[in-house]
């Protein structure tokens, strides 16, 4: 009797675990430049000088004439709440609730052909890349009579 | 078999705990890096530091990355509670090179792999 007794409880709280659960989570990905980017750089200034400030890019690439050199950082956190609640042998419903802050920041700068900043943005890295991907392409001198 | 009964129970809402680190590529040597600078021929690069992690051309000239990744988790697992934290650093080497690919023209280093750290949720893991 006692056995059963002790049988059941474990069962039970078997049965407890599988229908909660709880995951905190969160993610430190790079960090945030040390220098204030806004006070240290300056359009005109050169790669080197920046190379020096902001150490280096995660990223870098063309962009027509130019290049781009990117730097990203995030915090991100994840809360998810489930409960499973079992209706039959055959089945179950069940209700999960996930909350997720993940934005990721970053800074992005634009040289010139001659290696000198010519534009500097920091915000959020959805936007930055948004803002770098729409602007227009130069036309190379040969095709602009074409145009 | 009641003792065994009792183990099985204890066993099974004993919280866990775990710590992993990841790494991606080699670690990049300082002293090697400190050896790049201005004139340093593409060779050379090579020589030092190996082959690079990507190569990005840049109109008529190009650049080297040399990258190397370091992440520490931490989790804790209890009965209906799981809690983790990651941290995700890496060490970078930024070589340019002019017209040609020939020569290196400008380098920029970080060196943060070293600097992961492990914390519950909670924890600031910020410098």
């Amino acid at each position: 009797m006692v056995g059963s007794k002790r049988l059941a409880l474990l069962a039970l709280s078997l049965l407890f675990t599988s229908c909660v659960s709880v995951v905190w989570e969160r993610e430190h990905w790079h960090r945030p430049p040390r220098v204030d980017p806004v006070s240290a750089l300056q359009e005109g200034d050169d790669l080197a000088s920046c190379l020096e400030v902001l150490g280096a890019p995660l990223k870098a690439w063309q962009v027509t004439e130019g290049y781009a050199l990117s730097w990203a950082w995030y915090d991100a956190h994840e809360l998810s709440c489930k409960l499973q609640i079992p209706l039959s042998q055959n089945g179950s419903t069940s209700f999960k609730y996930t909350s997720i802050g993940r934005e990721t920041e970053g800074l992005l700068l634009l040289f010139d052909a001659e290696d000198k900043l010519i534009l500097f943005k920091e915000g959020f890295l959805q936007d930055l890349m948004g803002e770098e991907k729409g602007r227009p392409s130069a036309l190379l001198p040969s095709r602009k009579g074409e145009a | 078999m009641k003792c065994s009964l009792a183990m099985v129970s204890l066993l099974a809402i004993l919280p866990g705990c775990f710590t992993t680190r990841t790494t991606v590529n080699q670690q990049l040597s300082t002293e090697a890096a400190a050896q790049i600078a201005t004139g340093t021929t593409a060779a050379e690069v090579v020589e030092l530091l190996g082959a690079p992690t990507d190569i990005v051309q840049l109109g008529h000239r190009s650049a080297y990355l040399y990258e190397f990744q370091q992440t520490k988790t931490m989790g804790f697992l209890a009965v209906v509670v799981g809690l983790m934290n990651s941290d995700t650093r890496s060490d970078r080497i930024w070589v340019f090179l002019g017209p040609g690919g020939t020569e290196v023209t400008h380098v920029g280093s970080s060196f943060d792999a070293d600097k992961v750290q492990t914390g519950m949720p909670w924890s600031d893991l910020n410098d």
